[in-house]
């Protein structure tokens, strides 16, 4: 929804928007129905995690073959984008080492996949908070 | 053995992390550094425009001053000369002689002929704004037939092809100003 109104901005969305939907769903029931309600859908969710890096890239590249300037550094939806790339990017080598990192430890007994997440979770909400941060200046500079 | 192996999958997977998370770093710095040009670049464009335009201005009141130089001295010594001359040939009519009262009153009538002619190619010059808008050929027609009415000068003025700013007023005045 968030990828749908950022790409609305730019007049190109629906058809990559309802693409990526549809894929999203035929995967979510087809886990569903291959391993019911109570399993963690993988697939989906590695699939997602590629989806939402590829949506980014997008916005990158409709945001430089857009004619108008941006100031990037007060940019919310940029800082929002930028943050969902660095989380599913980097969430994407974890996933692509599943299984392995499922039993790698350090510091005694701690899994190294909690502080790759850490990191991850840091990067993610700080980058969505100063989003936020700057979209509640925009707002009161709009109302001043 | 099997500790080893751990060390080397934990470095492996460190590292693809850690490029991982680079990668996009390096994307976002991407972004900044053409953001910037794109903003320089724009600056640019609206400088040379903000340039471009007070060239036009200039352009504008020179032509506008060269035209008014031409007027006042064409009035002066053209015009004015012509129109004495008809005074003193009406205040000269002897109304006695009437065979050479005619032939004065044909003079007279001669010159006022001549001053509206060239009054009427005076109007002409200080339109020489608007000659612009009806075409730079159109313009540069009109400032030969001046050159030629001086008498001293025979010019063949031909036109081939299109002209290089076709459609922009703006060019077309710059053009016609070098002509000029």
């Amino acid at each position: 929804m968030m990828f749908g109104y950022i790409f609305n901005q730019f007049n190109k969305s629906k058809l990559i928007i309802i693409s990526g939907l549809v894929l999203f769903a035929i995967l979510y029931i087809y886990e569903l129905l291959s391993h019911g309600f109570f399993v963690y859908n993988y697939l989906t969710y590695k699939v997602m995690s590629i989806l939402y890096v590829l949506y980014s890239f997008y916005y990158y590249y409709l945001l430089l073959n857009d004619a108008g300037y941006v100031r990037l550094k007060y940019a919310s939806v940029f800082w929002w984008v930028t943050g969902t790339l660095f989380f599913y990017f980097g969430n994407t080598a974890v996933n692509l080492f599943d299984k392995h990192l499922a039993e790698v430890k350090i510091f005694g007994d701690q899994y190294l996949t909690y502080f790759i997440y850490k990191v991850l979770n840091i990067t993610l909400y700080g980058c969505w908070s100063y989003s936020f941060i700057c979209r509640k200046l925009l707002t009161l500079k709009s109302k001043t | 053995m099997q500790k080893v192996a751990d060390v080397e999958i934990k470095n492996l997977v460190i590292i693809t992390t850690l490029i991982f998370f680079i990668a996009p770093g390096f994307f976002v710095l991407y972004i900044f550094v053409y953001n910037r040009r794109k903003k320089k670049h724009i600056e640019e464009k609206a400088l040379m425009q903000l340039t471009f335009d007070a060239e036009i201005t200039k352009t504008q009141l020179e032509v506008q001053e060269q035209t008014m130089q031409t007027i006042g001295a064409d009035l002066h010594d053209n015009i004015g000369q012509l129109l004495s001359l008809t005074s003193l040939t009406l205040n000269s009519i002897e109304l006695d002689n009437t065979p050479k009262a005619r032939q004065k009153i044909d003079a007279a009538i001669d010159l006022t002929v001549r001053s509206i002619k060239e009054m009427r190619l005076l109007g002409k010059l200080l339109q020489g704004d608007q000659l612009v808008v009806m075409g730079l050929s159109e313009a540069i027609g009109h400032e030969i037939n001046w050159i030629e009415k001086s008498g001293q000068h025979k010019v063949n003025y031909t036109n081939d092809g299109e002209m290089p700013a076709a459609n922009s007023q703006d060019k077309d005045l710059i053009l016609f100003r070098d002509f000029e």
